[in-house]
């Protein structure tokens, strides 16, 4: 029986000008080295893939949390800034910045603006100092719950605030 | 949703001299705006975009959950996402909802305005709202969260390490972690440091909460070892403290909290106290105590 389904088989196979022979291809399997699979870094995987990066910062939340670590690096920058500046000032500057400053109170720019620049000045300067005692603080492991975090988060902005007023307006 | 509607159905039609019955409930159409991206879309535009369903909130449970499956089920069944339990112990869900972090199967719905759904934000995007986990699952695995026995008098998988109710308590609020990346996916500093090459890469909140709970663990003695494996610029110190991540752990957990800690400790301002229990206990109780260290009587035990 198997014979004759073999013969019967074959012919099918060759009829056709070997038609099916197109399609069953003998295969003689051979032991071959295994090759390790190359070792792909995680990023360099998914971007031959083509995945996207999912968006982060352009939509996350705005929270107090993050707003006020921003504004600690900056006012932290604009006060590298204000040190430079006022050092290349004294260098540069023909006449001491004493001058300049005894110039300014002449000029008459009236209180609101005088108290803006000096506020300008200021608030750098305290926000910077308060919520690095704010930093100090979690630094020794307290005030670290959500609760705490955001109660000496308002808390710093207000004495921040009303420190720079007092400062700018002496 | 399906037992409302049924029996919604199934009512016999109102008669005209019945003016008692309620008219019914005016829908509540809500929009949800969501992220999508197609790996198998056209090869040249494999682009993802926000693509907008309007669902009535009278048919759909409370959860932004419901509402995806909603969606899912009747809208647009490509949409796709990660879900599991459905009671936020799994940390399948875990995307990022009106621009915050959280499961979305313990998240409520907000009525008003429209409800931004992301994926978790800063990983790669697999299909929608699906992120690729790796590298996180990688730094957990790197931490070792498993207990560290220096001595080899034990019999694996036959005996109880002791602990005492106390030392156990420390652990509250360590343990409870699912994984879900809410957190350290939030975390800026994670978005910016995670990616660099391990181990020169900042480990992110939620491997560092786990590492802090095996480092305070009274039963594991690896403390060195994993304090040294920590020191160095990247793993911890890259955190600033931003809290974005006890902001939003679903949990109520607080990695930045144990991350302080994790510094005191590298610092060496802080020290693994002596536990209060030691030694190990048959796990069948009847054959008794055999560690001699217990400090308590073997009731106690
Ligand atoms: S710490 Fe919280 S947010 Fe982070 S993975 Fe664990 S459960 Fe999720
Ligand atoms: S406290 Fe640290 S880990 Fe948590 S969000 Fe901030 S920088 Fe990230
Ligand atoms: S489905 Fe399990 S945590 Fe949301």
């Amino acid at each position: 029986m198997a014979l004759l389904f073999r013969l019967a088989g074959r012919q099918i196979l060759r009829s056709q000008n070997d038609g099916l022979y197109k399609f069953v291809r003998p295969v003689t399997l051979q032991p071959s080295q295994y090759v390790e699979p190359a070792k792909e870094g995680h990023d360099e995987r998914n971007m031959k893939l083509g995945r996207p990066q999912s968006p982060h910062l352009t939509i996350y939340k705005p929270q107090l949390t993050s707003m006020l670590s921003i504004s600690h690096r900056t006012t932290g920058i604009i006060l590298a800034g204000y040190a430079m500046m006022f050092g290349a000032a004294a260098v540069g500057l023909e006449c001491p910045l004493e001058y300049y400053i005894e110039q300014l109170q002449c000029a008459e720019v009236g209180p609101a603006c005088l108290f803006g620049m000096k506020f300008t000045l200021a608030f750098p300067l305290t926000y910077h100092f308060w919520n690095g005692i704010r930093h100090l603080l979690w630094d020794s492991g307290r005030f670290l719950s959500i609760k705490e975090v955001y109660l000496t988060g308002w808390s710093m902005l207000a004495v921040a605030i009303a420190s720079a007023i007092v400062l700018s307006s002496c | 949703m399906f037992c409302t509607m049924q029996r919604y159905f199934s009512k016999e039609p109102p008669k005209k001299e019945d003016k008692k019955e309620p008219p019914p409930p005016k829908p509540k159409m809500k929009r949800f705006k969501i992220y999508r991206f197609n790996p198998e879309g056209n090869q040249n535009v494999k682009k993802h975009y926000m693509q907008e369903y309007t669902v009535n909130l009278n048919e759909c449970g409370p959860m932004v959950l419901d509402a995806l499956e909603k969606i899912k089920s009747e809208h647009d069944c490509t949409l796709t996402f990660r879900r599991s339990c459905r009671e936020g112990i799994c940390g399948s869900c875990g995307m990022n909802i009106n621009g915050v972090n959280s499961l979305a199967c313990i998240t409520k719905i907000k009525t008003k305005g429209k409800t931004k759904i992301y994926p978790l934000p800063h990983m790669y995007v697999i299909k929608d709202l699906v992120v690729d986990f790796t590298r996180f699952l990688d730094q957990h695995r790197r931490i070792r969260p498993y207990l560290i026995k220096n001595e080899d008098k034990f019999d694996e998988g036959q005996e109880y390490f002791l602990q005492s109710i106390k030392d156990r308590e420390k652990l509250d609020g360590h343990i409870e972690c699912i994984l879900c990346a809410c957190c350290s996916t939030s975390c800026p500093e994670y978005w910016w440091h995670g990616h660099s090459n391990p181990p020169k890469d900042f480990l992110g909140p939620a491997a560092l909460l786990n590492a802090y709970r095996y480092i305070i663990d009274s039963r594991d003695s690896g403390t060195a070892s994993r304090l040294d494996q920590l020191r160095n610029y990247y793993s911890v110190y890259r955190c600033h403290q931003i809290n974005n991540c006890t902001n939003c752990c679903p949990k109520k957990l607080k990695p930045g909290k144990a991350i302080a800690h994790l510094r005191l400790f590298l610092a060496g301002l802080k020290k693994k106290p002596k536990p209060e229990m030691g030694g190990t206990i048959k796990s069948d109780p009847e054959k008794g105590v055999r560690g001699n260290d217990c400090t308590t009587k073997k009731s106690k035990c």
